[in-house]
């Protein structure tokens, strides 16, 4: 019982240490949560790679005016906003979703709209943001929006995030869109 | 079929159980039901926070097992209570290695799971991504709810591992051993997996995953060493204390009393653990190869059986010699094993 309570101590002062460590870690870092690949750092003041994939009207990269490099929608709009939030521009790249989450997972783009709702299937290659608005999907179901970016690029989901929860769409979107 | 199965709580196979042990299964069984229920809070609680995380999915799969040991041990515990039938003339002690053995192999296969999941994720470069929360309208980064829930979670279930840490020696129960020192390790888990998050939050990707590669390692360990102790008592393995260290000393002492007796020349004692009791065959050689009268032996049966509530199943075997197949010396056992 004593052996037992002398090693309960000295792990609980380990985890202390632990804990010291991470404190330190933070402390030097700059952002926490931290991105591992540095994203934030390197799209503050300058370039969003972008996928987007057609989904109106959330992304719609073929209708009136909208191209492939300038694309328009509800989504289009919020991640241009945030870019200049941050002093950055979005440099689009049109696909289909399957290859544009490819991408992501490979580090070529930095975050993916079309539309994307948390039910999607790319939750293992792509990390999903919390939803920052409900909109009433297909058959009446309430879908909740969300976009997608690399996995474990936190600091730039965290601020992506932020920025979305900040822009209320909610109330923004068209009364025959809302749940 | 006249035997209805008994199933009031001081009763205990074909004895009573004495009022220690008594009171000491009864609040085993408290401690039990009280860990079920803190179960299901801590499980709803990580599976609210665990939200698109992949790393939060392995803890509350772990809740979720964690379930299988409590119950186990409650379902065993209302079968070895009944009284013995025509059908099971042994009674149902068994039910607690079956119960032992179940819980084994859930920790087992939670371990690799959590271990195989984790190394994958490390080997692939699996980054994982812990975003905003909101709580109660505030935004919040998930990683800090998540480190502290994870550390809360453990709090309860530490304090009830050494509550019942106390209480499995004595009711010699290896399952609820097994249960309780499980519990008293969750603080380490909690630990990790908390620290792990944090880590994860200052760049590190790799902390989350080496963390659960961790505490996996602690599991499928604790898996295996419950998988062989759970199926030594059910093969009729020797006796052991419950923690499966050493020889359980009954055997020694119940030897030493019989061949105290003036009309015993030689003794010799097999056991089997049955879950808390014990199926005990003891062998005298009468003095004078003269058979020990009927009186000398049923009072030796009932001295004997009364040493210990764990030995209330005994038999007395009077032979000519000590038959050398059913029995083995101390020193015969260290070359095997």
């Amino acid at each position: 019982m004593k052996d037992n309570n002398t090693s309960t101590l000295r792990s609980i002062g380990r985890c202390i240490v632990l804990c010291g460590v991470v404190l330190s870690l933070v402390g030097c870092g700059g952002h926490y949560p931290a991105d591992p690949e540095g994203t934030l750092n390197r799209v503050s003041g300058g370039t969003i790679r972008a996928g987007i994939s057609h989904e109106p009207p959330w992304t719609d990269i073929s209708s009136g005016e909208n191209t492939e490099e300038n694309p328009g929608g509800i989504e289009v709009e919020l991640l241009e906003d945030y870019a200049e939030s941050i002093d950055a521009e979005v440099e689009w790249q049109a696909g289909g979703e399957e290859q544009l989450v490819g991408l992501l997972a490979e580090q070529e783009l930095d975050v993916v709209v079309g539309g994307l709702t948390d039910k999607s299937p790319w939750e293992s290659d792509a990390a999903i943001t919390t939803s920052y608005a409900e909109s009433k999907g297909i058959a009446g179901s309430t879908d909740k929006q969300v976009m997608a970016t690399q996995m474990g690029e936190n600091a730039f989901m965290m601020s992506l995030e932020e920025f979305l929860l900040n822009e209320n769409v909610d109330q923004q979107l068209p009364e025959e869109m809302r749940p | 079929m006249n035997s209805k199965p008994a199933r009031h709580t001081n009763y205990f196979g074909q004895h009573d159980l004495p009022q220690e042990q008594q009171d000491a299964l009864a609040r085993a069984v408290r401690l039990e039901w009280i860990s079920t229920v803190i179960r299901i809070f801590t499980v709803a609680l990580i599976f609210s926070l665990a939200g698109s995380s992949q790393a939060m999915k392995a803890s509350w799969i772990e809740d979720g097992l964690a379930f299988i040991p409590p119950i186990a041990f409650l379902i065993a515990v209302r079968y070895i209570s009944r009284r013995p039938t025509p059908r099971h003339p042994y009674g149902f002690h068994r039910a607690i290695g079956v119960g032992h053995l179940v819980a084994a192999v859930a920790l087992l296969t939670f371990g690799l799971y959590l271990f195989v999941e984790s190394a994958m994720g490390l080997v692939t470069l699996e980054h994982p991504p812990i975003g905003m929360l909101e709580i109660f309208g505030v935004s919040v980064w998930a990683g800090w709810p998540m480190a502290v829930a994870s550390v809360l979670v453990a709090i309860p279930s530490v304090i009830l591992g050494r509550m019942k840490i106390k209480l499995a020696p004595v009711l010699h129960n290896k399952m609820l051993y097994a249960d309780a020192d499980m519990n008293k390790a969750d603080w380490m888990t909690g630990l990790a997996t908390g620290g792990g998050l944090l880590l994860v939050g200052a760049g590190f990707w790799w902390a989350d995953a080496t963390a659960a590669v961790i505490i996996s390692i602690g599991i499928i360990r604790d898996g295996v060493r419950n998988l062989r102790g759970s199926l030594a008592g059910l093969i009729d393995a020797r006796i052991t204390t419950t923690d499966d260290n050493t020889p359980h000393p009954l055997l020694t002492e119940l030897q030493e009393v019989l061949e105290e007796y003036d009309w015993v020349a030689e003794a010799g004692v097999r056991a089997r653990d049955q879950g808390q009791v014990f199926h005990t065959e003891a062998f005298v050689v009468p003095r004078g190869q003269t058979l020990a009268t009927l009186d000398e032996l049923e009072e030796a049966r009932e001295y004997c059986s009364d040493l210990d509530w764990k030995l209330h199943d005994l038999v007395i075997i009077p032979v000519s010699v000590l038959p050398e197949g059913f029995l083995f010396r101390d020193d015969d056992d260290a070359n095997e094993e």
